[in-house]
């Protein structure tokens, strides 16, 4: 009697001992799970601020001399960090991250015109076990600034160890430069084109009064000759021309203001770019031409896009 | 022979050895006892934690289904609306929503910042916080955090983060809140979804860009074909029709599908030249497409816009903002139209659109009714 009453209660404290341990070995596992899910989502976090804001707006992902704890402790990226320590170099777990940036020495060429600075990024968590098990390509790596002599191919392809809980994330802003040059670019084509419009309607309607003239002429003088609309195009004080848009009122007459804004918009650090045109006559043809603004250029380096737009009657 | 009564012995512990077993047991106990509860208490820390993110999940799920934040508590229904509105996103029960492992209540902080500016657009952005007041079931005071006593202040007090001022401060404080004591909290915001839904929006609107000006060069095509098809008049040369009777006049028109300005009434030079064309087309006027941006409601905007889509080619969901829903249904909010995209003039009242007879292109897509009688810009 007494010994099954001894047996129930230790069966009863085993149990309860064991429902203990049991929601212990459950919530562990997926607690983890979930702080490694909260860590990745900043991660991902940072790679779309920097690659659908910060590149975007400042035409780079950050200043060269700006150092990364700066650059984490913008408040764009803080509001992303994990956890509940109000510190954006730490994971979800409280524990120090590896943050590394490169940026390229070289610039990456989109095209023939343009060439542009890229930044690489790698963000490292040691994961649950606090332990950093990642090799990194090269040793300095001490505190959380830069990696010198790393390229982005390199960069890249830093992944954790097989076995390892260490969560890796390396990315780089090269997308969104190209999205952003590609931008650039269809709105300067799209400037051309609306001139180009305003240029053939004006042209179509000089040369057919041009042509309504003659034949009415005919009709009285059968020998009339045609009138030569080159010549009449450059010294017609009515003939047409290309529309000057280095004027803010043409700009807006065109409708094309807001194009004009956006290309050549003021950045953060004062830099910006500049659309001109340049015409030795502005009845025949004339070139539109982006280019970084001399005295404050923008963080793109070299920038000269140009179209040129051809006049005269066909 | 032994006289004396057999007394059988009774079965059981002597006292000596209820004494050592008792003893036994309490040394055990006694041993294990602070493990055991430290070990209890840091399961139910793990706990609270695993519900805590249960409950960002679930307002992460919330939030992208209906691209607003769950409501605050006030003072009167604490942690009801909010509960009640996650109740379909998570498993767990509103108990375990409404009160932390040490049935505590937790506290739902939100705001909504609506200043944020991203490349020209104005964002709306989400953020909010669940607060646990921990083992000790005391709530601690930290920049942003707001306490009455040892529980956490209603969502009104002015120490929350959320209540800071200007909002870009309410931003700042979210990204450097940490927490005192045992106190737990996790952070939810947006705005990574959000840059991605702005993101998708400009890439709807390019692809509509570019649908429209094939449209319209096609267009261009087919109506220089079918004036310079047309008799033509052997002493004036001119067609008879008036869409073409004037030399230049068929560059000058606009062949993109119609958009209707609000003020004013159609554009009656685009309008009745696209009609025009149609007409002589045989094209009836009643399967148009028209986008009419002065609609009585969104709805029966995004219908004209999913038409136009149709038209285009491009997926029905096109039609609309990945970024903004129409708060009365909780349906994408449709784009705007301009047939004709020549902007106001920069001036007093921002009357007249100049030029509307001009050959502008290409179409205009906004996210505002820049036509509407008091515009929020003259572009």
């Amino acid at each position: 009697m007494q010994i099954a009453l001894m047996l129930a209660l230790f069966s009863l404290l085993a149990g309860v001992m064991s429902s203990y341990v049991v929601t212990a070995v459950v919530s562990t596992p997926q607690l983890s799970k979930a702080l490694a899910s909260e860590t990745l989502a900043y991660f991902r976090g940072v790679d779309r601020v920097v690659n659908r804001e910060f590149t975007p707006n400042q035409l780079q992902a950050m200043p060269v001399n700006m150092t990364m704890q700066d650059f984490m402790n913008q408040s764009a990226i803080r509001q992303l960090a994990p956890g509940q320590w109000g510190n954006p170099m730490l994971d979800a777990w409280g524990r120090s991250l590896r943050v590394m940036r490169q940026p390229l020495r070289q610039t990456v060429a989109l095209s023939r015109e343009v060439s542009v600075p890229v930044t690489g990024f790698v963000f490292i968590s040691a994961g649950a076990d606090g332990v950093f098990q990642t090799e990194l390509p090269s040793q300095q790596i001490a505190g959380s600034t830069n990696t010198a002599g790393l390229n982005l191919a390199r960069l890249q392809s830093i992944v954790a160890p097989t076995g390892s809980d260490d969560l890796v994330f390396a990315f780089t802003d090269e997308e969104a430069q190209r999205e952003t040059y590609a931008m650039v670019k269809a709105r300067l084509e799209r400037i051309a084109t609306v001139m180009m419009k305003d240029y053939q309607t004006k042209i179509n309607v000089f040369k057919a009064v041009h042509d309504e003239a003659y034949r009415v002429q005919l009709l009285t003088n059968p020998t009339a000759v045609a009138p030569d609309l080159t010549v009449l195009l450059l010294t017609d004080p009515n003939a047409p021309s290309f529309a000057d848009v280095n004027t803010e009122a043409a700009r807006r007459d065109l409708g094309v203001l807001e194009e004009f804004v956006a290309l050549e918009r003021m950045l953060p650090n004062n830099g910006r770019m500049r659309v001109e045109l340049t015409s030795s006559n502005l009845r025949l043809g004339a070139t539109l031409t982006l280019s970084n603004f001399s005295t404050s250029p923008s963080p793109w380096p070299v920038v000269n896009l140009s179209i040129v737009l051809n006049g005269g009657i066909n | 022979m032994n006289s004396q009564a057999f007394t059988p012995r009774r079965a059981g512990f002597t006292l000596v050895e209820m004494v050592l077993v008792v003893a036994a047991m309490a040394i055990l106990l006694g041993a294990s006892a602070p493990p055991i509860f430290r070990f209890i208490q840091q399961r139910d820390v793990q706990v609270e934690q695993n519900n805590l993110q249960e409950l960002r999940r679930a307002l992460q799920a919330y939030v992208a289904d209906r691209n607003a934040l769950p409501p605050a508590d006030d003072v009167s229904t604490p942690a009801v609306e909010w509960a009640n509105a996650l109740a379909g996103y998570t498993n767990l029960s509103a108990l375990q929503m409404t009160n932390d492992q040490w049935g505590t209540p937790r506290a739902y902080i939100q705001t909504v910042d609506n200043t944020r500016n991203v490349q020209g657009a104005t964002v709306v952005i989400n953020y909010a916080t669940f607060f646990s007041r921990g083992p000790d079931r005391t709530a601690q005071t930290a920049p942003g955090i707001a306490i009455v006593g040892t529980a956490f202040a209603p969502p009104l007090d002015s120490a929350w983060w959320s209540n800071q001022n200007p909002v870009s401060a309410r931003v700042t404080q979210f990204g450097a809140l940490a927490t005192a004591g045992d106190d737990m909290m996790v952070k939810f915001t947006d705005y990574p979804e959000k840059l991605e839904r702005y993101n998708l929006t400009l890439t709807r609107i390019d692809r509509i860009a570019s649908a429209l000006e094939a449209l319209a060069r096609v267009n261009y095509s087919e109506t220089v074909a079918y004036c310079s098809g047309l008799p033509r008049d052997p002493t004036t040369n001119l067609t008879n029709v008036a869409l073409c009777d004037t030399p230049g006049r068929v560059e000058r028109l606009v062949y993109y599908p119609i958009g209707e300005q609000s003020s004013g009434g159609p554009s009656a030079a685009g309008v009745h030249r696209y009609e025009a064309i149609y007409a002589t087309n045989n094209t009836p006027l009643a399967d148009q497409v028209r986008v009419n941006n002065s609609a009585a409601s969104n709805d029966l905007r995004r219908a004209d816009m999913v038409k136009l889509m149709r038209l285009l080619g491009l997926p029905d969901d096109y039609c609309c903002s990945a970024l903004v829903s129409d708060p009365t249904n909780n349906q994408p909010m449709p784009f705007f139209y301009f047939s004709n995209p020549r902007p106001r003039g920069i001036g007093a009242g921002c009357a007249g659109r100049p030029g509307i007879d001009a050959p502008k292109l290409p179409a205009r897509l906004s996210t505002t009714n820049n036509d509407a009688a008091s515009p929020p810009t003259c572009g």
